[in-house]
């Protein structure tokens, strides 16, 4: 592919911190506490209600609802082929909500409320030219 | 029961291009109605955040949710695929971690051109039959749109998809009865490491009868040899196809008619899915066959090469499994103009230098 050589070094996430943090990118893994029930994401160490370290790695579900939606017109640097961009908030069916884009549709197609399952699509690439991956979320 | 296929996913990229566009810039060897008797209605364009592991995840992703098992069972997953976006690393491991198959993984990726599907179906089915493990994946995937050069003619067909097969011995839907391949040093279409497009070898070698109609009918007169059977065993035969009228061409090379053929023809709507072709319209077919029936599978990948399988249907597919047919899945789809296509098939130089805040 063509690489643009020097515009992907800028404001790129570093490789180490990625790679330990990809199950969360790949399979919405989260905490949850099995005290009182709360579910994290990203994973935590402690829980936030009760305080307790006996927290546990759980699988989010993926599929969720829209709950806020925006759409962006002017991202940072980078992704300049995806315009418009659909950012959204969306309520896991299972608990926590995710910041994530919304794909595979027009800006005029996607709505509060809405139903959308989980995809993985490719989103950056890291510190060394690494590609990452992340999920997003199509219309279900 | 001997070791199949228990259950599919399938995938394709979201966005179509019209190929009557295509020729209006590139007016290339053929006029407006060339592209109708091909009967390409739509080419899949591959969208700016997509490539083959996002295509892979989302057909393995259908084919675990359909068969109901624990990802942790699956032992080995082996890719298929001519245009890995890594030359040197694997998009098994990748692919592994995204679907949490667990770290005890066996495979990896295989490359043999348009074949490189049908070699990883054997690679597993090898592995499950002979009792060496419980489940394995096959993921066939490509995004041969990428590594197309812009006025070629492939261009008016080149897309994507991907295809993938869980292999095991309980609750098989399809049993594979066995395999044959036949292969030599044919260049008819290679891409070297440090290129992206697809070069070609010439007439000689792509337009003549050294390709694919030698290497099919080889693997073919071979798997019939080898189990006793014949083009009268089989109800239906998933074979390559570029195009429409290319599958029907194909069937025509082997001997099969077009009611034969007809159940797994989708490629007159999304284009060539490159590895992912045959095993495409094996699912399709799947999803019509009835108790018994027998399936021929060959595919060709360029170099040159062609496998051949004999699969029977066992069972019928549930109500509600799998989610969707390959039918609906291709009318999911949103038309996008050729230039639009450009951008996100990244064939467009970006600019080399940061030319502003924004940009």
């Amino acid at each position: 592919m063509p690489i643009q050589k020097e515009i992907y070094k800028v404001a790129v996430q570093s490789t180490v911190r990625a790679w330990r943090n990809r199950f969360e990118r790949y399979a919405l893994t989260g905490s949850k506490c099995p005290k009182c029930g709360q579910i994290y994401y990203p994973k935590r160490r402690v829980c936030a209600e009760c305080h307790s370290r006996e927290i546990e790695e759980t699988i989010l579900a993926r599929q969720g609802t829209i709950e806020s939606l925006a759409i962006d017109y002017l991202p940072v640097m980078g992704n300049m082929e995806c315009l418009p961009i659909i950012r959204a908030i969306i309520k896991l069916d299972n608990g926590p909500s995710v910041f994530a884009d919304v794909v595979d549709c027009s800006e005029d197609q996607a709505a509060i409320g809405m139903r959308v399952e989980m995809v993985i699509r490719r989103v950056k690439r890291e510190s060394n030219g690494n590609l990452q991956y992340a999920h997003k979320w199509r219309l279900l | 029961m001997g070791a199949g296929i228990v259950s599919y996913g399938v995938s394709f990229p979201y966005y179509r291009v019209d190929p009557r566009e295509i020729h209006k810039v590139w007016l290339r060897n053929m006029d407006g109605g060339t592209i109708a008797r091909m009967g390409l209605t739509g080419r899949g364009v591959v969208g700016p955040d997509e490539d083959p592991i996002t295509l892979a995840v989302d057909a393995a992703r259908k084919a675990l949710d359909m068969a109901g098992i624990e990802p942790a069972k699956v032992e080995a997953l082996f890719v298929g695929s001519q245009t890995n976006p890594y030359t040197t690393k694997s998009m098994m491991s990748v692919i592994g971690d995204m679907l949490l198959l667990g770290p005890d993984l066996m495979g990896g990726d295989c490359q043999f051109s348009g074949k490189s599907g049908t070699m990883a179906l054997q690679a597993v089915w090898g592995l499950v039959k002979a009792g060496i493990i419980e489940y394995g994946l096959v993921i066939a995937t490509d995004a041969l749109s990428l590594h197309v050069a812009p006025g070629n003619p492939l261009e008016y067909t080149a897309a994507a998809g991907a295809a993938a097969f869980l292999i095991g011995r309980e609750n098989v839907i399809a049993e594979i009865g066995g395999t044959a391949s036949y292969s030599s040093d044919t260049t008819d279409y290679y891409r070297l490491d440090e290129e992206r497009f697809l070069y070609w070898g010439g007439t000689a070698m792509s337009a003549t009868q050294v390709g694919m109609p030698n290497h099919l009918r080889g693997a073919v007169k071979q798997l019939y040899q080898k189990y006793n059977l014949s083009n009268e065993s089989f109800t239906y035969a998933a074979l390559p196809q570029e195009n429409e009228g290319a599958a029907y061409k194909t069937g025509q090379i082997l001997g099969f008619d077009k009611n034969k053929i007809e159940a797994g023809v989708f490629s007159g709507q999304i284009g060539d899915c490159g590895s992912a072709t045959a095993l495409i319209a094996l699912a399709k077919i799947l999803e019509t066959a009835d108790e018994g029936e027998k399936i021929l599978l060959a595919s060709y990948g360029y170099g040159a090469g062609s496998d051949a399988f004999s699969i029977t249907k066992h069972g019928s597919l549930q109500k509600g499994q799998p989610g969707i047919s390959v039918s609906d899945l291709l009318k999911k789809h949103s038309v996008i103009d050729y230039p639009t296509a450009l951008k996100y098939e990244r064939k467009y130089s970006g600019p080399s230098i940061k030319m502003s805040t924004y940009v």
